[in-house]
């Protein structure tokens, strides 16, 4: 108990001391439970690097390497080989193309969001049952929201596009026309990322003062202008977080387009490969393969194309958060 | 419409009492754009709706009524469940007489819980310590916690399998180790979440407890866990929904042994088995899809405000 106390009477001191001269506190004498205190805050740190780091450190080393099945006992030096067959590979690039124009549906799904946020906060009528109702694609499974969008997509007759448009058109597998595959998975997207982004949104608007608009009214001011100068600071924050969010998920598409595209016989994933995305390339080649070598070597880039674009994101984010 | 307009009319009433004279200018302007308004959002309600239409209608169409159909069925003559009764007896992957959709369900309840729980109160434990105790590079520490959550990890999802393998856990019933035991210790994005939150924890009623004698661990199940309660659901709600809905980990390493398939993993095993026979079989197929979704979607409505402050308030932590 009393340790307790009297490391609350020092600590203001102490945590003088640390700030001042970077680390060690001066005579401070720690006790058990401030070891103990230490161990815990050690926990997260250390299942981190065993469980993240360790993998992603494998991950490094075998890039440069060969083995048999994966067992490190039979790592071999193979210089480099591996960058060349994955950059060598027309279908990684192709897979880059596809991934890209994915993740162009997060743009689009941060636009929509934003259109829906503002338009429920607008005082509307049934906006509490409607803001239900657009959460829920969040909750549902990629896989589940792929398998209700193939039915609409259906091949034949029977599918309800086709019925619709009185057309036999198949949409998700067709070789004269592969790229309908693509627009088939970017719609599915379409249909579920915006549920997150309106709840951010709507949390986001309506933590801007209600006076800031009255006040604004009173100014005479349009409603474009209470949008530009009152609106977009507001949700400045949230939306670079949104936009980090977009950015992560829309480069590691997967579980859409496994279902939409699976793997043909002839190892193609959808028609002409329209359906392969890096993440997909990974699995093929790391998991379906057992080629681990080449799976690194398309991770790391994959990180680093990903790490390339956040990282000024999350800078400028912090930059935006400290200012309000 | 006239309800639309009539409850415009209501709303602008409040508000013409401070701008009176600029609002009642521009009310045709206003009422113009109150339609427009609607009408976005019914057209978007729609298009969320839809899917879910479609499913639910086949669903209940029977597999007689599709043979000889000409294209999709809008409204089923003679409704059945047949769709769902299958799921029930007609599984191809039944195990023991239990439908590989139900043992899903509890794989995944148990491979996502169990994990859950025990990160929560970790994650708690370490901001606990942070917030309230100083010790050794406590900054330091800190800092480095911190520095991790801005890891883009996604792009490693499936190269951690390599590790696991050399580790022995990818064969046999281990092969779900990699999913439980590296979610069982405190996460760093949680951790930064949590830790404002206990600091925001009134001071004087943990000193009052601890001058009444409650030691460190007392202090820490009977105030912190308690009064930390809403943070926690958040916190939960947001692993919750990625564990149910989580596919890629489940395929990686579950997909050859069928008795720990989880519940999204028995789902597409399904329906791929099903889209390949002969009679189509859509109402079993939109039968399990529905399914697979329901318990989800109606703790969902049964605590939306949970679920909707809980992802728009742990979302933000990383």
């Amino acid at each position: 108990m009393e340790e307790i106390l009297t490391k609350e009477a020092t600590s203001p001191q102490n945590a003088a001391a640390t700030s001042v001269k970077s680390g060690k506190p001066k005579k401070k004498k720690w006790k058990p439970v401030h070891w103990m205190c230490f161990g815990i805050a050690l926990i997260p740190i250390v299942a981190f690097f065993l469980f993240n780091g360790m993998p992603v450190v494998l991950s490094f080393i075998s890039m440069f390497t060969e083995m048999d099945d994966n067992m490190l006992d039979t790592m071999r030096w193979n210089s480099f080989l591996n960058f060349g067959t994955v950059f060598g590979d027309k279908s990684f690039w192709k897979a880059w193309g596809i991934t890209l124009w994915l993740a162009s549906a997060q743009f689009v799904t941060l636009a929509i969001s934003l259109v829906i946020a503002v338009l429920l906060e607008k005082k509307t009528k049934g906006a509490k049952a409607m803001q239900v109702l657009f959460f829920i694609p969040y909750i549902c499974s990629t896989v589940a929201i792929a398998i209700m969008w193939s039915w609409i997509f259906h091949g034949d007759k029977l599918g309800v596009l086709n019925s619709v448009f009185g057309s036999n058109i198949k949409w998700l597998y067709d070789e004269s026309h592969p790229y309908r595959l693509t627009w088939c998975i970017y719609i599915t997207i379409l249909w579920q990322a915006p549920a997150y982004g309106i709840i951010m949104f709507k949390a986001a608007l309506k933590n801007i003062s209600s006076t800031l608009y009255e006040a604004a009214d009173l100014d005479g001011a349009n409603g474009f202008q209470k949008f530009r100068y009152i609106t977009l600071p507001g949700i400045k924050s949230v939306t670079l977080f949104l936009v980090l969010a977009g950015i992560t998920t829309g480069l590691g598409v997967f579980d859409s387009v496994l279902v939409l595209a699976p793997v043909q016989w002839t190892g193609v994933a959808g028609p002409e490969n329209a359906g392969l995305t890096v993440n997909y390339f990974i699995y093929l080649r790391g998991i379906a393969d057992g080629d681990m070598e080449i799976a690194a070597v398309a991770s790391w880039f994959l990180f680093a194309v990903t790490f390339a674009i956040t990282y000024p994101i999350i800078k400028w984010r912090n930059k935006v958060s400290e200012e309000g | 419409m006239e309800e639309v307009l009539q409850q415009e009319i209501s709303q602008t009433a409040p508000e013409t009492k401070a701008p009176a004279v600029q609002k009642q200018k521009n009310s045709k302007g206003v009422v113009v754009s109150r339609i427009a308004v609607y009408a976005v959002l019914i057209l978007y309600s729609l298009w969320v709706l839809a899917p879910f239409l479609v499913i639910i209608v086949t669903s209940f169409t029977t597999n007689a009524e599709y043979g000889a159909a000409e294209g999709y069925i809008w409204f089923p003559k003679n409704p059945s469940f047949e769709g769902y009764q299958r799921l029930f007896t007609d599984d191809p992957f039944m195990y023991n007489g239990v439908p590989s959709l139900i043992r899903g369900f509890f794989n995944t309840m148990w491979i996502t819980l169990i994990p859950l729980f025990s990160m929560l109160i970790q994650s708690l434990l370490v901001a606990y310590v942070y917030a309230r105790y100083n010790f050794p590079c406590k900054n330091l520490l800190f800092i480095i916690t911190v520095s991790l959550m801005f890891i883009p990890l996604g792009a490693f999802g499936f190269v951690g399998y390599m590790f696991y393998q050399n580790i022995g856990w990818t064969e046999g019933g281990a092969a779900v180790l990699p999913l439980v035991i590296p979610g069982l210790f405190a996460g760093a994005g949680t951790v930064f979440f949590l830790r404002p939150y206990v600091e925001g924890i009134n001071k004087e009623i943990i000193e009052a407890a601890e001058i009444d004698g409650m030691g460190f661990w007392r202090v820490f199940f009977s105030i912190i866990i308690p009064l930390s309660k809403p943070a926690l659901v958040a916190q939960f709600i947001f692993g919750f929904v990625g564990g149910y809905n989580n596919y890629s980990g489940a395929l990686m390493y579950l997909n050859d042994n069928d008795a720990l398939w989880t519940l999204q993993l028995s789902l597409q095993q399904l329906i791929a088995y099903l889209s390949t026979s002969e009679e189509g079989d859509y109402n079993f197929q939109c039968a399990t899809a529905l399914m697979s979704m329901l318990p989800l979607v109606a703790l969902y409505i049964g605590c939306q405000k949970f679920f909707i402050e809980g992802i728009s308030f742990g979302g933000g932590k990383e």
